[in-house]
């Protein structure tokens, strides 16, 4: 029994905390009680809390059993599971982000929770993408891998298409689930290719086979890294296979596109981190070039087609796909500098901040659902200040200019580019990125030098909202003079 | 004797699975593919695996193509209007040609030949790896499975705002 909760329970303890805090939900569910609804967006918002103190009691306690499990003598599945389940540093770092991510989600949904009264499905639902998306990070097997990739892009698609009544929201679902599906079966295939050739879906032990020269050429291992390049790409919105992208992130409900281009995001990374700064390590020489061009590319298609965008949503969307790029440049340089781990981490949380806090200020604006423009801003940095100020720090964050977060994420990741790869791709982003400036000022420029007379005021009046708005933005903030401060490690 | 099975089998097969993209009816296309899933079990017989080739009739044709099938005769979909690109679809069944054809090179370069090679799993076996080796995954799936219900739930759900007519 103690071996149990050592190896089985403690190290699983924040996972463990979201599946019950869902289960928990779902029986709530049952009940249709009024008075239960201050109960269930309670239980909604405890079980991220209690996943973050695990978080937290796992980073300050040293020597975890877990962490050794050569002398464990238990059950089978427990002896697999240790095998099975990777808790490192940056496991915890990203389980403390999703977390975050989903509490501050659950701040937006809670000032919406009047207009989706009927709509509980949804808190449930989201509670169970985080926990795929745990289950995803500290995959060290690919059969894990793959369960939490499923159990979060599901989930995921029905949200998208949580609207049915908007036909923009069933299309983007629509959209959303063939690519995604796509994505998932490419991924598949190419893990099928490498059990029916090594016969193991343990990380460590393919790493360990790849990295025997006979192996460097086998057409299995080659096509195998072919599909899982094009199926992260889907995943993560790289460029050749971005069409998805802004159609999903526009049509989705706001808050919800909050939730994608951050967490899920996030999870994606992770993904793509374990399974080429894991698996395909050995096989570094043959896709990291590979993926700085993709990379390189679709920072500069994401800030081109941004260019033209009057939908801010849309344009949110478009600038993804070029943050995108900059994430997968640190990706590329992972096989020689394992440090980039930490800046593509520092990139996905400041990022997601930066988008979740600007998807949050859109949602307040929304009125009955139709998509902001620029022209909806005018003024509004005088009409309302605090909202101003939040708004300009997002955007800066987004443009990369000091001293917000945003800057230093794009330091970091053009510095590890640098130190690996050479200047070819650095000189390119940063050309790339100099015109997304242009956007990014635009909505600035209808924030403060505007006549407010064509400006809209604000759809909702939400404390919740104004709360987790005022977090993302002082945390850009803090977390730029104290980039080591961003995680548990 | 094996040879001239799998041979025949495999013919089969092929015929079937490529009626399934030429034929011009959906409900014909879906009941070529239950034929050729058929045929598929009959090759995993042939290496030894029956539960396999079992699962595979029991999954595919009982619930998948069944869906299908379901699916067709609910949308009713004008199958004269059926989208049809002649040179995609030969460039297409090219490159899988090309690349099945170089994934065959590594089938001597295989380290682990162990893959269903040895002994063919019984159910009993698959039911003993299912709850020890694999319980946590397993546990996944039971998460995994609640989870889809509610999701399904979510969206087949009749909200207030707009009642279905």
């Amino acid at each position: 029994m103690n071996a149990i909760y050592e190896y089985f329970f403690l190290p699983l303890s924040p996972v463990l905390a979201l599946v019950f805090a869902g289960l928990l939900l779902i029986v709530l569910e049952c009940v249709s009680e009024e008075g239960l609804k201050p109960l269930k967006s309670t239980v909604a918002f405890l079980g991220p809390l209690i996943s973050l103190y695990y978080v937290f009691q796992l980073s300050f306690t040293s020597g975890l059993a877990f962490s050794d499990p050569s002398s464990l003598t238990g059950p089978v599945w427990l002896v697999e599971f240790t095998k099975i389940y990777k808790l490192d540093g940056m496991t915890l770092n990203f389980f403390w982000a999703i977390d975050v991510f989903l509490l501050l989600t659950l701040l937006f949904f809670h000032s919406f929770y009047e207009e989706w009264l009927e709509r509980n499905e949804l808190l449930i639902l989201i509670e169970f993408i985080s926990v795929g998306m745990m289950i995803l990070v500290s995959a060290n097997d690919l059969l894990m891998l793959f369960l939490g990739l499923e159990l979060m892009s599901l989930p995921t698609y029905v949200i998208v298409g949580f609207r049915r009544e908007n036909v923009k929201s069933c299309e983007a679902a629509l959209k959303y689930f063939l690519f995604g599906s796509f994505g998932t079966v490419l991924l598949l295939l190419s893990v099928a290719i490498l059990y029916g050739q090594f016969g193991t879906l343990k990380t460590g032990q393919l790493q360990f086979l790849l990295a025997q020269t006979s192996n460097l050429s086998n057409p299995a291992v080659l096509v195998s890294l072919g599909l899982m390049l094009a199926a992260v790409g889907f995943k993560i919105g790289m460029t050749p296979f971005q069409m998805w992208l802004p159609d999903a992130y526009e049509g989705a409900p706001t808050s919800i596109t909050g939730f994608m281009g951050s967490a899920v995001k996030l999870a994606s990374f992770g993904l793509a981190i374990r399974i080429f700064g894991g698996v395909f390590l050995p096989l570094a020489e043959k896709w990291m070039g590979l993926m700085s061009w993709f990379a390189v590319i679709s920072i500069f298609v994401g800030n081109l087609c941004a260019l033209r965008q009057k939908n801010l949503k849309r344009l949110f969307a478009y600038s993804s796909i070029a943050h995108a790029g900059f994430i997968i440049l640190g990706v590329a340089a992972l096989p020689k500098d394992a440090q980039s781990q930490q800046m593509i981490y520092y990139y996905l949380v400041t990022y997601g901040m930066m988008f979740l806090g600007v998807f949050a200020f859109l949602n307040l604006m929304e009125q009955n659902g139709k998509s902001l423009e620029f022209s909806n801003l005018s003024g509004l940095g005088f009409r309302n200040p605090v909202l101003g100020i939040a708004l300009a720090i997002f955007v800066f964050s987004a443009a990369g200019i000091p001293p917000t977060a945003g800057f230093f994420a794009k330091y970091f990741i053009l510095f590890e580019s640098v130190k690996t790869q050479g200047v070819l791709f650095a000189v390119l982003a940063v050309i790339s990125s100099a015109m997304g400036i242009y956007y990014y000022l635009k909505v600035i420029v209808h924030l403060y030098m505007q006549d407010a007379s064509g400006g809209s005021k604000l759809a909702v009046q939400s404390t919740s909202t104004y709360i987790a708005i005022l977090i993302c933005a002082a945390s850009l903030l803090f977390f730029s003079i104290f980039p080591g401060r961003l995680g548990v490690f | 004797m094996t040879d001239g099975i799998f041979i025949a089998i495999g013919i089969f097969t092929l015929l079937c699975g490529s009626s399934v993209i030429l034929c011009k009816s959906p409900v014909y296309s879906a009941f070529s593919l239950i034929l050729s899933f058929f045929g598929l079990a009959g090759l995993y017989i042939l290496l030894e695996s029956p539960f396999i080739a079992v699962i595979q009739v029991l999954v595919y044709t009982g619930a998948i193509v069944v869906l299908f099938v379901y699916v067709v005769m609910l949308m009713n979909p004008n199958s004269s209007g059926a989208y049809r690109n002649w040179i995609f679809m030969i460039v297409s069944a090219f490159l899988a040609w090309a690349v099945s054809l170089y994934l065959l090179k590594a089938l001597t370069l295989g380290v682990a030949p162990a893959v269903g090679g040895a002994h063919a799993l019984s159910l009993k076996e698959v039911a003993t790896l299912l709850f020890t080796k694999y319980l946590w995954p397993f546990e996944i799936l039971s998460i995994f499975l609640v989870v889809m219900i509610v999701a399904v739930f979510a969206l087949a759900k009749q909200s207030k705002e707009t009642p279905n007519e």
